[in-house]
């Protein structure tokens, strides 16, 4: 009664196939049809769709031009991540939209991601953009992992997990490829799609050419850090002169920590799911270990064990198929968009920052000597079309970034319901063969 | 959900529709059998199904122990004889009535090939019919027990049960109305205040034994009165092998809390696991033959005040001889060697503590299971807060209403984890426990048989230095002393005699009582597991449920 496969798309992963459901399939490829819609919808300038299809130095965008919808020129997959001593690569699959019959597969390590976010942010004028967020780099050495394990399943010591010598077995989790392909991969897709990034030459190259780009190496100073938290501090309690922003930069700074909050405790969930699962299995084991006895009433006991037994694997079964998708779906939206929404503080921050420049030099104006005024007027009007820029162009991207919020989260919480829902009929209908089973197990036995 | 628990016995193709319309029968087959039986009062194999018929297993019980006779409907005293099968409990006997109206010609001949006493093949779910019906054999004292614990789970109920179901609630169901003792412990309430503060407990019976004043009744009780109860209970049966059902622990803390708090509602979960504890106390003294019928438990059920049973306190004299002699029975276990000629024993006791092991390992694993299960609970509700937060800085109207959704819908599942941890724990966890406290019982019994087979090698050994005296005295020819040596020799022939008696009564009264303790063990395991599938069943449906409802208010978001 026991089906072997239970959940297919959960045991058998192939490489496209990351989701567990059969429907959730990669979440990119949804979100690429929903996002083009929102694209196609979002007035956003940019040069004309033909010179997307030739790799080019695309520069700032041209706001005189009439606006046409931005088309992403690629889809990509990253397909495979494949451990090679202490460094892992990743399989990327590029296809041009356009013409099916362009493909392109590359290795990348996650330093280039880290050199392509480099390269993207310097490059551009990312003043009004709201960055991708670049996921974090998966931790792959062993006392990581030990880390990952016992944050995951607990530090207590669990019963029945002892070898024979009563040691505690550690029980310890496995690098997520799955998870970090599907975060890189996600990130790849908001770059493609994003009208200003997308069109830069950086991430063509690094879908299209097979050797990686030449990097420099990145110094990631602390001092940058801190001082960007100071002024972060400092400034961005700053006043607005704008409503709608005013608003917007409270809200993110409200939103952003209880995002943070609800993935940990989403999260929290995923792991107490696992944990239930593994004390499950771990009762299960422990109704076999009285197989010896052979006697009597022991006979027919042993095997209402067993078969309660595999009706327990079926519940755990159960459990660690829900706890994948939820971190699939919902519990991959929180993620992302507590990492999203930082960025979106940054952007705004930037905005505040041109904002108090701008502030500065028109005081600056008014105090002016005559001799000097040319000059503070010229720095003023800088500073005002500086500031003018980035509104307008973070007001665009506020806009697109909310609607692709609201949607990533519509398909998250649908998939994540759909998931539960599959899930738990699945795991209904086999407890429901294994009671039978139980009901009709023959418990006659001869007394000794 | 409607399926019976037993597995098909033997003539299994009608049970189960049977099963469910037991309710139905019960009224029917009183007459059908009665009458047949009347018909012939020979033929032995019909009479027992008269006796379920008419729902008087312990009156049953009572003329195969020699008790007064309680039968009101069953025929003559000459169906003592018949009656030694145990009127298998409830739900057998429904089964056996059931199976007596659609065929009973099938039960007279393929009866006594199953009525052995002894036999191997007695079906446990079928057992009232293959008991009951072959009493051809004089079994009078090895009565094959399948006395299988009433444990028919009503379906009815277990749909209603949402929450944790408890095994008492199953044994009420099964009681309900073949058993002729149901008993139910309910509506604690804490009386006094301070240290001297006491939980009281209510104990409804109903029964249909006419040894009791009443078919119904309520007395008030508190723990020590319980404890009492098996204390006496103890003193009169332990030391011929009967196992005793274990007393209910002692918990400082556990009381020491109650009794300080100041409200009612407090630790209500230790209160609800010492009522179910109690309740199943009873249960299996209710369910044990000889027990059942013991004028202290009659006592216990009927009497509306008892004597305070002060013996109990660990601190009392009582308590203090207990305990004197609760080392010298571990002394003598370590000195007292058995040569084990009985080869049964000796595996049965291997067997038992082997069991011990395994219950023990199970144990912990649910315990383990209980914890991480409260603690998903927990983490679900942290979740729904948060989403309940981001619900409300949400801008978006309808994604606001789904995050608000999903808040609630993770609430409930909250109670849904949070639920079936209780079910975790008072379905296994319980009767795993319950099992090792009766095995611990089951040690002592051996134990008592051990002593016995000690007391009868002394008795022996006295004899023979009597004779050896007496020999001495013929001797050197002290003729006077001779006599008064022979008046003792003569004294301890009888007493190894009884010894003797003794021991091989306990031996056999100890294998009657393992037999219906594997019988029970299986039945007991059989509804527990059973029982407990079905309530992750029931979260999973739940699951669905909520889901399901929340899945189109996602959809509406965009």
């Amino acid at each position: 009664m026991r089906s072997a496969v239970l959940y297919p798309s959960v045991i058998a992963q192939e490489g496209e196939d990351q989701d567990v459901p059969s429907r959730l399939t990669s979440t990119k490829m949804d979100n690429a049809t929903e996002e083009t819609n929102t694209n196609g919808t979002a007035d956003v300038s940019d040069s004309p769709e033909a010179d997307q299809d030739t790799p080019e130095s695309s520069g700032l965008p041209e706001p005189t031009l009439p606006p046409k919808p931005f088309e992403p020129v690629f889809t990509v997959k990253v397909t495979d991540a494949a451990k090679d001593g202490e460094v892992v690569k990743y399989t990327l699959k590029t296809t041009k939209i356009k013409s099916d019959s362009e493909e392109y597969k590359v290795v990348r390590l996650y330093e280039d991601f880290e050199w392509l976010e480099h390269c993207l942010i310097t490059q551009n004028d990312i003043a009004g953009i709201i960055v991708p967020p670049l996921p974090p780099k998966p931790s792959t050495t062993a006392q990581s992992a030990e880390a990952r394990s016992k944050k995951q399943l607990g530090n207590k010591k669990r019963h029945g997990s002892d070898d024979d010598e009563g040691n505690d077995i550690k029980l310890v989790v496995g690098d997520e490829f799955e998870k970090d392909c599907r975060s890189l991969e996600k990130y790849l897709y908001l770059v493609v799609t994003h009208p200003i990034l997308g069109q830069d030459e950086s991430i063509t190259k690094f879908l299209t050419v097979r050797e990686a780009p030449t990097r420099a190496k990145l110094k990631k100073s602390i001092f940058s850090n801190l001082s960007k938290a100071v002024g972060e501090a400092r400034k961005g309690g700053h006043k607005d002169v704008n409503e709608f922003f005013q608003k917007e930069r409270d809200t993110v700074n409200e939103v952003s920590v209880q995002m943070k909050e609800a993935k940990e405790n989403f999260m929290k969930i995923v792991y107490g799911e696992q944990r239930v699962a593994v004390g499950l299995s771990h009762l299960s084991t422990a109704l076999h270990l009285g197989g010896q006895l052979q006697e009597g009433a022991d006979v027919v006991v042993n095997k209402l064990f067993t078969q309660f037994s595999e009706g327990l694997e079926d519940a755990k079964q159960g459990l660690e198929v829900m706890a994948v998708n939820d971190e699939n779906t919902l519990g991959f939206s929180l993620d992302l968009y507590s990492r999203y929404l930082e960025a979106e503080k940054e952007m705004l921050y930037r905005r505040t920052c041109k904002m108090m420049e701008f502030e500065a030099a028109s005081k600056a104006v008014e105090k002016a000597k005559p001799q000097k005024r040319e000059m503070v007027v010229a720095a003023r009007d800088k500073a005002e079309k500086e500031f003018e820029d980035i509104s307008k162009a973070a007001e665009k991207e506020l806009k697109n970034f909310h609607h692709q919020r609201v949607l990533t989260f519509q398909d998250s919480l649908v998939r994540h319901a759909d998931a539960k829902i599959k899930a738990a009929r699945d795991t209904y209908a086999l407890l429901t063969k294994c009671v039978t089973a139980l009901k009709t197990l023959d418990t006659s036995f001869k007394p000794l | 959900m409607a399926d019976d628990r037993e597995p098909p016995p033997l003539f299994d193709d009608e049970k189960p529709d049977k099963k469910e319309e037991e309710d139905d029968l019960f009224a029917t087959p009183n007459e059908a059998p009665k009458e047949e039986v009347k018909d012939e009062p020979a033929s032995l194999p019909t009479e027992p199904v008269q006796d379920k018929a008419s729902e008087d297993l312990f009156a049953a019980d009572d003329d195969l122990f020699g008790a007064q006779n309680m039968q009101e409907d069953s025929a003559a005293p000459p169906q003592l004889e018949v009656v030694d099968e145990p009127p298998p409990e409830m739900d057998i006997s429904g089964e056996g009535e059931e199976v007596d109206l659609d065929s009973p010609e099938t039960e007279g001949p393929s009866s006594p090939a199953k009525m052995e006493p002894d036999s191997d093949s007695s079906p446990l779910e079928a057992p009232p019919m293959a008991e009951v019906l072959p009493p051809a054999k004089p079994v009078t004292e090895e009565k094959p027990k399948p006395t299988p614990a009433p444990r028919k789970p009503s379906m009815e109920k277990s749909k209603e049960e949402v929450g944790y179901t408890s095994f008492a609630q199953i044994e009420e169901e099964e009681s309900g109305d073949q058993f002729a003792l149901d008993i139910k412990v309910h509506d604690p309430g804490k009386i006094g205040d301070g240290m001297g503060a006491y939980m009281s407990y209510k104990v409804t019976t109903q029964t249909s034994i006419p040894a009791f004043r009443r078919p119904s009744m309520t007395v008030t009780r508190r723990f020590s009165d319980f404890l009492g109860l098996h204390e006496k209970l103890s003193q009169k049966h332990v030391h011929i092998g009967r196992i005793v059902p274990p007393a209910p622990e002692k918990s400082v803390v556990g009381m020491t809390k109650i009794k300080m708090s100041k409200e009612d509602t407090s630790s209500t979960e230790f209160v609800e696991k010492r009522r179910a504890l109690l309740e199943r106390f009873l249960q299996r003294i209710s369910i044990h033959p000889v027990l059942q019928m013991d004028p202290d438990f009659r006592d216990f059920l009927e009497q509306d005040e008892l004597p305070r049973a002060t013996s109990t306190s660990a601190v009392s004299g009582a308590g203090v001889l207990r305990l004197i002699k609760g080392v010298g029975d571990t002394l003598s276990k370590v000195t007292i060697k058995m040569d084990e000629s009985d080869q049964w024993f000796e595996e049965k006791q291997n067997q038992v503590e082997a069991l011990d092991q395994q219950l023990k390992k199970l144990h912990a694993s649910v315990e383990a299971l209980v914890t991480y299960r409260k603690e998903l609970g927990i983490s679900t509700a942290a979740f729904a807060k948060s989403t309940a937060m981001l619900s409300n800085s949400e801008e978006h109207t309808a994604l606001s209403r789904a995050l608000s959704q999903l808040a609630e819908v993770e609430e409930k599942i909250e109670q849904v984890h949070l639920e079936q941890a209780d079910n975790d724990f008072f379905l296994l966890s319980e009767l795993l426990k319950d099992y090792i406290g009766i095995i611990q019982a089951i040690r002592i019994v051996f134990h008592e048989r051990v002593k016995s087979f000690h007391n009868w090698q002394n008795a022996q050994q006295t004899l023979a230095k009597k004779r050896e005296a007496e020999a001495k005295f013929k001797q050197t020819g002290k003729t006077d002393k001779i006599a008064h040596a022979q008046e003792e020799i003569r004294e301890w022939e009888g007493k190894v005699e009884k010894g003797r008696e003794d021991f091989e009564e306990i031996s056999k009264t100890i294998r009657t009582e393992i037999r219906r303790f594997e019988t029970n063990r299986v039945k007991d395991f059989r509804n527990i597991i059973i029982k407990y599938m079905e309530t992750l069943m029931n979260s999973q449906q739940q699951l669905i449920k909520y889901w399901e409802g929340f899945l189109p208010e996602a959809k509406a978001i965009a």
